[in-house]
């Protein structure tokens, strides 16, 4: 067992030896692990720095909306929302967006049904994004239309050929897109094997065992069948969705990659089939000792920490490691998850949304294979107490070198005003920001995108216009999807990586990356996933406030091949190909990607 | 938050008091009499920052948009919002959010008002000009002068005179089944809200307020409430709230309202229980218990800031009785943010009351709760103080220590807060949080068997404590409520 504080600082020892030649791995010594984010930088300006946020969806050419029948019995499946993703279908520079979709049943629906789209109305939707900026809707030329009750996206290359393909999850089985080039895709699922059963929600690609192929973890929710259940007070108006307490939990799927196209489910094999509740999954090397770990988000049960040791299997450490519960030691509606580094320590902290009076629950990552629940002490649990979130990331939006939180909302009940008046169904975005010190609600000093309430629940970020400032895609439960143009005043500086593995995942995905500049070191993985039921681009964005350059790169790609990068000017998207092995700093590598 | 910018809508956030006025005194009944609404002064919300933010001009005319909020910055749901031109009049109702919106409206000059019961209403003159497109206006409503049940009538006289005992404007049409209520999400305030509506019953009036029964009519309202009462023990609540009604028909005393309003409290008909103890605190300003069952019943509805209101209340009539205190202690630790007097009343709870260790975790509860920041550090040696005097008050104050072993660990004194949290579990061997947080306290020392075993108690501790809160509401019959205008709509299950 890893948990206990002295194998842990073990570790990281050996680790600090075996990473000699650079240092990935951030410094040991970490003090007391509380977790403010660390204050190394100096913006010098308030801590209420208003984001600016344009709906652009119209203006783009944008219509979608999805489909969730509302029927009188409160099916859970109503309300729980599908994903989008944001990515480069076509390898033009330009990311493209796929919105997922939902599907007719009726009210009562039978047992056993497994929903059918019926019309274009219900179909997925691909969206390409033209030069100008404007997207065009090719789901047909793609191939998206999709066939059931979609839920979530994930994106990744898994046969290396360049081109970017999807698995998008749902109720009563799931499917595998396999893009052929230029956004055309062929359904793979039969001959792949990776169809499913039962009710997915977000997936994550991830190679599991560093072999250099993405393998692919499917998180389940419930063991459900359109049960008639009343949930809720028990009168008209009332009856509300039902408590995943009603419902048996159900073990992930894990689908080891065979490179021959097909894929194997070994979630039984590597131990990773404990039966859960989970909507949310989000990858990292938390413990830094070289093994992907994942982090599965639990609805209204303990939170999943799966540790991967050396001979590849997992053990689950939430409890031992403190990320199980809260820090009163309650359960909490676990949804949307990430897993990221917010206080520039090098350790890759957790934040998970949940529902209202419960608040967010973050957790600052203590470097010994532990964590501590820092809702309190970083303002976030008093910020979220009667907010329900869902998809969720660590991002920069004005590039000041910390990663803030951007955050879609609603409650999951929509009778909730009737019982609790001061709880919303819909309710705005909302956007905190790292000062260093702490987390400060900056929504309400922001644009009018933070006051207009949705009912949202999945999330991608990425660069839409590729001008150095993160951009958001949300999708509705019911309602139409939002492209949020963040056009955020700023004079600070930025840098972008796409990160191009060869021994490694083509992605990079599980690539560990640390930048530094005069001011400081910051850390990111590469990852198409976290959030909830949600892609979002692989490249990774860091802010480097009044930096304009970074004076040295180092990555260490998941083949644990490790490369460093010196003197690399900021405010533009670098390519970085993997070496074929381990060098010492080297220059600036791979072309620049064109200005927008 | 920065109060200087209007954020009307991220307010909505925080808990809104005025919000479900129209719930609590619907149409015809006798409460509303009190609230009137007026039109005054203007507020007119326009700063640069609402100006970027205003949208590109469009051709079809002008819409001006805003939000209705309180003195507090909250929404004003169901505002009525009135805009009167040269050429155009028009009105329109906010909606949960306090927003509201006319459109395509010409340039000109205009006077935007908004009025709410209860609430002093605003008015602003706008100029639109031409070429402009969208135009945003906040308007603010300030409360009316307190209308609290100390302005209301005098003890003995008549309540019939409201029009309200003899003429509620809800019936209890049917019960059904009180399960999983409120859903997902929100057991904590839930699980208080059920434990205080239990003890608002076992409230006792004051000594010889209802002793003296005087006439034939009164005699005979005491034997519909004993009735009542026996109609609740044998099993039958629907027969026992008409029982109650009669009694408050026949006779508007203490006893009668405080039975009435506390059995449909009990059945979880929150708001109709609000209405009746409303009235009775009106009809009884000074009674006590009638205040608790009030804040216990506007706790239920998530009322939080109006429950403490008359909590305090209740302490401050009779501040020699524990259980407002109690109530308001419990209410403050599961509400989600500090309430307003509560920590001045639990201080003096402390002082009256020395020998009292509850006094001394409830008001250390709710100082932690009313402090952030610096304040809090500084709070945090008072804090531990009064833990400390609770439990040499009393050793087994299971809540002080495990309090004092959370503040241990804050502080990353791990042997202490061993201690502590052990000493917790030795006073109420139930307390599940105890036994999590000893168990991450010896998984953080390496103990590593000694955490699985706590981690495991915890585990069944809770599902224990789930089945009985289950099993306590599956013995709740729910009222079925008809509100006057509405037709019978049993639940069809």
């Amino acid at each position: 067992m890893f948990a206990s504080v002295g194998v842990g600082r073990q570790l990281r020892n050996l680790l600090m030896f075996s990473a000699g030649l650079i240092a990935v791995a951030p410094s040991p010594a970490r003090g007391s692990g509380k977790g403010q984010p660390t204050p190394n930088r100096d913006s010098g300006a308030t801590d209420l720095v208003p984001a600016h946020f344009v709906d652009i969806t119209e203006k783009v050419g944008i219509r979608f909306l999805h489909q969730a029948p509302h029927t009188s019995r409160k099916y859970l499946l109503e309300t729980m929302g599908s994903g989008v993703a944001l990515f480069d279908c076509d390898n033009d520079g330009r990311l493209d967006i796929f919105l997922v979709n939902g599907a007719p049943f009726t009210d009562p629906t039978p047992k056993g049904f497994i929903p059918r789209k019926t019309g274009p109305e219900y179909w997925n939707r691909l969206y390409h994004q033209k030069p100008d900026g404007t997207f065009e809707d090719i789901t047909e030329k793609a191939g998206l239309q999709g066939v059931g009750y979609g839920m979530g996206v994930a994106v990744g290359d898994y046969d290396n050929d360049g081109n970017e393909d999807l698995y998008v999850t749902g109720y009563g089985g799931n499917r595998l897109y396999h893009n052929n080039g230029n956004c055309v895709f062929t359904d793979v699922t039969e001959s792949a094997g990776v169809g499913g059963s039962g009710w997915s929600s977000s997936a994550t690609w991830v190679d599991l065992d560093n072999d250099g192929l993405l393998d692919l973890v499917v998180d389940r929710y419930v063991k459900w069948d359109w049960d008639d259940i009343w949930c809720g007070e028990h009168r008209e108006g009332y009856r509300g969705y039902c408590h995943p307490d009603v419902f048996q939990g159900i073990s992930m799927l894990v689908y080891h990659n065979d490179g021959n196209g097909h894929f194997t489910e070994v979630s039984h094999k590597l131990g990773l089939d404990k039966p859960a509740k989970a909507l949310g999954i989000a990858i990292a090397d938390y413990d830094q000792d070289g093994r992907i770990d994942l982090f599965v988000a639990n609805d209204s049960m303990q939170e999943f920490l799966f540790h991967q040791k050396k001979d590849g299997t997992f053990e689950e450490v939430g409890l031992e490691s403190g990320v199980a519960v809260n820090a009163e030691g309650q359960t909490y509606a676990g949804m949307g998850v990430d897993f990221a580094d917010y206080n520039n320590d090098g350790w890759p902290d957790l934040i998970i949304t949940d529902l209202a009076n419960q608040r967010y629950a973050l957790y600052s990552n203590a470097g010994d294979g532990t964590f501590n629940y820092t809702s309190y002490s970083t303002g976030v649990g008093e910020i979220t107490r009667l907010h329900s979130g869902w998809s969720v990331r660590f991002m920069d939006y004005d590039n000041d070198g910390r990663k803030d939180l951007l955050i879609a909302q609603g409650h999951d009940l929509d009778t909730i005003e009737k019982s609790f008046p001061q709880l919303h169904y819909k309710e705005p975005m909302m956007l905190l920001r790292n000062t260093g010190k702490k987390f400060v609600d900056v929504s309400g000093v922001s644009s009018e995108i933070f006051h207009d309430a949705w009912v949202g629940r999945g999330m991608a970020i990425g660069d839409i216009d590729n001008d150095g400032r993160i951009d958001a895609v949300v999708s509705t439960n019911g309602g139409t999807a939002h492209v949020l143009h963040n056009v955020t005043e700023t004079a600070n500086h930025w840098i972008t990586l796409r990160l191009i593995g060869h021994k490694s995942n083509r992605d990079g995905i599980g690539a560990q990356v640390k930048i530094s500049t005069e001011t400081g070191s910051q850390w990111g993985i590469v990852t198409t996933s976290s959030g909830y039921l949600s892609a979002s681009d692989p490249k990774l964005h860091f802010g480097l406030g009044k930096d304009k350059m970074v004076n040295r790169i180092e990555i260490r790609w998941p083949s644990g091949i490790q490369q460093v990068l010196v003197n690399v000017a900021g405010d533009k998207q670098i390519t970085i190909d993997e070496p074929a092995r381990t060098e010492r700093a080297q220059p600036v590598a791979g072309a620049e990607t064109p200005k927008p | 938050m920065n109060k200087s910018l209007p954020r009307p809508i991220a307010q909505s956030r925080r808990m809104v008091s005025s919000r479900h006025k129209s719930r609590t005194s619907p149409a015809g009944l006798g409460v509303r009499f009190a609230l009137l609404s007026a039109t005054v002064a203007a507020v007119l919300l326009v700063t640069p920052e609402l100006r970027a933010l205003q949208l590109a001009p469009s051709s079809s005319g002008v819409t001006v948009y805003g939000f209705v909020v309180d003195s507090h910055g909250d929404p004003v749901g169901d505002a009525t919002v009135k805009l009167a031109g040269d050429k155009e009049a028009k009105s329109t109702k906010t909606d949960a959010t306090g927003a509201f919106e006319f459109s395509a409206l010409h340039p000109g000059n205009y006077t935007l008002s908004a009025e709410k019961t209860a609430l002093q209403g605003q008015t602003a003159e706008i100029v639109i000009a031409p070429g402009q497109d969208r135009k945003r206006v906040d308007l603010k409503l300030n409360p009316e002068r307190s209308m609290s049940a100390t302005t209301g009538v005098a003890p003995g006289s008549t309540v019939s005179q409201f029009g309200f005992a003899d003429n509620p404007d809800f019936q209890v049409a049917g019960v059904t089944d009180w399960t999983a209520v409120g859903g997902h999400g929100s057991d904590t305030t839930l699980r208080t809200s059920e434990a205080l509506a239990r003890e608002t019953l076992a409230l006792k009036p004051e000594k010889g307020a209802n002793a003296i029964t005087e006439n034939a009519q009164k005699r005979n309202a005491d034997r519909h409430r004993l009735a009542g009462e026996r109609d609740e023990k044998s099993g039958d609540p629907l027969g026992a709230v008409r029982e109650f009604e009669q009694a408050v028909q026949l006779d508007p005393s203490e006893d009668n309202y405080f039975a009435w309003g506390s059995e449909l409290l009990l059945h979880r008909a929150v708001w109709q229980a609000q209405e009746v103890f409303r009235k009775g605190a009106e009809a009884f300003p000074k009674s006590s218990r009638m205040s608790s069952a009030l804040g216990s019943a506007l706790f239920a509805g998530a009322r939080y800031e109006e429950a403490a209101k008359f909590l305090c209340q209740a302490s401050d009539l009779d501040p020699a009785d524990p259980e407002p205190y109690l109530f308001m202690g419990k209410a403050q630790i599961a509400a989600p943010g500090a309430l307003p007097c509560v920590e001045t009343k639990l201080a003096r709870f402390v002082a009256d009351h020395p020998d009292n260790a509850q006094a001394d975790y409830l008001y250390a509860m709710a100082i932690l709760k009313g402090s952030a920041g610096v304040a809090k550090v500084r709070a945090i040696e008072d804090v531990k103080g009064l833990l400390m005097k609770a439990i040499t008050i009393d050793s087994k104050c299971a809540d002080a220590y495990l309090e004092l072993g959370i503040l241990a660990s804050s502080a990353g004194d791990s042997a202490t807060a061993i201690e502590d949290l052990k000493a917790a579990i030795l006073g109420n061997p139930e307390l599940s949080e105890a036994h999590y947080r000893l168990g991450v306290m010896y998984d953080r020392i390496g103990r590593a068997e000694e955490a699985r075993r706590e981690f495991a108690l915890h585990d069944r501790l809770e599902k224990q404590q789930a089945e009985e809160v289950e099993r306590q509401r599956r013995e709740i019959k729910q009222f079925v409520i008809v509100t006057s205008g509405e037709k019978s709509a049993a639940p069809d299950n």
